[in-house]
């Protein structure tokens, strides 16, 4: 079933936890709210769960108002952070909690917990308890645990958080398959962007209770709404510069750093002598000699070298700092004190006027 | 070479270091606890002709003093019913409210702690005599057509130990909920439990090892207390702490006296450790489950 959340808004006297935030999810498709701490991305996932009342707004489960529906009553399927799991049940009393909760006979809930401890490689765990699971397999009863109702409606607040690095991709992954497999509509909360991009089908980007872009990842990535979007997404160099005249729908502006560039599409408020930073992604930046033309004097002031890349540090003639995403082969060579040449792509730049 | 030997000593102190950091609490434990309880053993079990079981059978044999240990277990028992009812509730709540006055309300309901027990029993008293509050209350209020007098009765004591003790209850329990991690309601409540039954199925589950410390400790301090019954209950609500009062600085029998001391602690410690035993064969018949 397809949500849509209207105008949902949460404030805490004077302080707003949500604002209007507002958004649909077709049948199946997962939505990531991703943004930092106290971005109000927990605190939606939690009205939709029923576990905190909306200040106004709606909610909508396919064509069910479940705005003022008691948490119990929202057939959800939750996954916490913590995991949550009953400390004092085994991992297959876990699972079988909710279809105790609903009244589903013995043969068939023993049935339906035995197929789920096998779909999620639990099988020889059934009577542990949580305290003797390793974080791995605690993650996978907590998401057994959810999916076992078959509920109309998945959530997730952070579920991989708390899992190391390797086991978080993979996770990820068998995540995103079982969700598929079992057309959950899903709405997912992070912090890790990479999470965000690598499962979700639609990404909402939050800052301060503020929804600030919702979209595909390539969309948000390549097309951030403004500087917060394009900041939190990935590495992002700012160039400050200010526009020196319209070209149609093109404009060309001068940056700080010494280098007139032409700008695609940058809207109608970038008009002669506005001021504004210009968006240059790391990974949108070639190596070249140092005098060339079109690209940027910069003193190398550090190589990472990162294995599939190498990130150089480098600092720029107006003494701002950038990063460049390229070939190892092409940094071999480089030492800390040269000067190189940076030359953005072709219509690398996206820009923002100063607000 | 002396790269060794020091690691040597190091691996020696590191050896005693926790005896050593033991010793000053275990020798007073030993000097101060467990001596004068052995020597209490001894006078009870012994008069001038060497061992006996004399005191005991005074005891077994005098209905009076069973009496008295009846009625200090069931002081016990109704006092512990009465905290945890009133405990329960409110130490959740305070463990669970976001207010910023939580911290304020918990220090508050502590303050009592700070006033000795005789000075609050007092507060009691002024309440509880024929002229007082509560008869005044009850007449006023048309349950009671004749003054009452809650003084020298067990009713009276049993309320007064209540309020002395209710703070235990509620700072043990609220230490417990706190440590009970809210979501862990939430994901019952997901799974389709009622908010209530999400409480008794988790909540209250995962507490009940500390609501029976708690009892524990309500039970053992309104057993053993004195202060309070020699005040509101004086002679007619005897208990065994005031029985043993008596015994020993009033009829100077001090043997008799020590044996109602053991037989007070060994009631405590059987009971103890059969509830301890109960809590325990029910964690694992639902582990085995």
């Amino acid at each position: 079933m397809d949500i849509q959340l209207q105008n949902l808004r949460k404030t805490y006297g004077s302080a707003v936890a949500v604002a209007d935030m507002s958004a649909k999810i077709p049948q199946g498709r997962m939505l990531a709210l991703l943004g930092p701490s106290g971005c109000g991305k927990t605190t939606t996932l939690r009205m939709v769960a029923g576990f905190i009342a909306p200040t106004s707004g709606s909610i909508r489960v396919g064509a069910t108002d479940i705005t003022t529906l008691p948490a119990h009553k929202r057939d959800t399927g939750l996954v916490f952070q913590s995991y949550a799991l009953f400390p004092h049940l085994s991992a297959a009393e876990n699972i079988a909690f909710g279809l105790r909760r609903r009244g589903v006979a013995r043969a068939e809930r023993e049935q339906r917990v035995t197929a789920m401890l096998d779909k999620l490689k639990l099988s020889g765990l059934a009577d542990r308890l949580p305290r003797q699971l390793s974080g791995g397999q605690q993650q996978r009863v907590a998401v057994a645990r959810a999916l076992v109702i078959n509920p109309s409606i998945l959530l997730l607040d952070e579920p991989f958080s708390n899992l190391d690095a390797k086991l978080r991709e993979s996770t990820g992954l068998e995540m995103s398959r079982l969700q598929r497999e079992f057309g959950l509509t899903s709405i997912f909360v992070t912090h890790d962007q990479t999470e965000a991009m690598s499962i979700a089908d639609t990404i909402a980007v939050m800052k301060d209770g503020e929804l600030q872009q919702i979209g595909s990842a390539s969309e948000i990535y390549e097309r951030p709404a403004n500087r917060f979007v394009a900041d939190f997404i990935g590495r992002a160099n700012f160039l400050a510069g200010r526009i020196l005249r319209r070209e149609g729908q093109d404009a060309v502006a001068e940056l700080a750093a010494g280098l007139e560039m032409r700008l695609l599409d940058p809207g109608a408020a970038a008009l002669p002598g506005a001021q504004g930073e210009a968006l240059l992604r790391p990974e949108a930046i070639a190596l070249a000699d140092h005098a060339s033309p079109g690209s940027f004097k910069a003193t190398v002031e550090q190589i990472s070298y990162q294995g599939a890349i190498a990130n150089l540090h480098a600092r720029l003639a107006d003494g701002s700092a950038i990063v460049a995403s390229v070939p190892p082969e092409d940094a071999r060579g480089l030492a800390p004190g040269k000067l190189v040449g940076l030359a953005p792509k072709p219509a690398a730049l996206i820009w923002f006027a100063k607000s | 070479m002396t790269k060794p030997e020091t690691k040597g000593g190091g691996a020696r102190w590191a050896l005693f270091a926790p005896a050593l950091l033991f010793a000053p609490c275990a020798f007073v434990y030993a000097v101060f606890f467990i001596w004068p309880q052995a020597s209490l053993l001894a006078i009870s079990a012994t008069d001038a002709a060497g061992l006996t079981l004399a005191h005991y059978q005074r005891f077994a044999g005098d209905s009076y003093y069973w009496e008295i240990l009846g009625r200090t277990l069931g002081l016990g028992a109704a006092v512990t019913a009465i905290t945890l009812v009133l405990g329960v509730p409110t130490a959740y709540l305070l463990a669970r409210v976001q207010s910023r006055w939580a911290g304020f309300l918990l220090l508050l309901t502590t303050f009592p702690l700070l006033v000795s027990a005789v000075v609050r029993s007092f507060g009691w008293m002024v309440l509880f005599f024929r002229d007082g509050l509560l008869s005044h209350g009850l007449m006023a209020l048309g349950f009671a057509d004749k003054p009452v007098q809650t003084m020298y009765t067990m009713a009276g004591v049993i309320i007064a130990l209540a309020q002395v003790l209710l703070p235990l209850m509620i700072l043990t329990l609220h230490g417990v909920f706190k440590s009970i991690d809210r979501d862990l309601e939430y994901a019952a409540m997901s799974l389709g439990a009622r908010p209530i039954v999400a409480l008794g199925l988790v909540t209250l589950r995962l507490a009940s090892g500390g609501i029976v410390a708690g009892s524990l400790l309500v039970f053992s301090l309104a057993i053993s207390a004195f202060a309070t019954p020699s005040l509101v209950g004086g002679a007619r609500a005897n208990v065994m702490a005031t029985a043993i009062y008596e015994q020993a600085i009033e009829l100077l029998d001090w043997p008799f006296a020590a044996a109602l001391a053991t037989i007070l602690l060994v009631t405590v410690l059987a009971l103890s450790l059969a509830y301890g035993a109960l809590l325990e064969g029910r964690g694992e018949r639902e582990a085995a489950r």
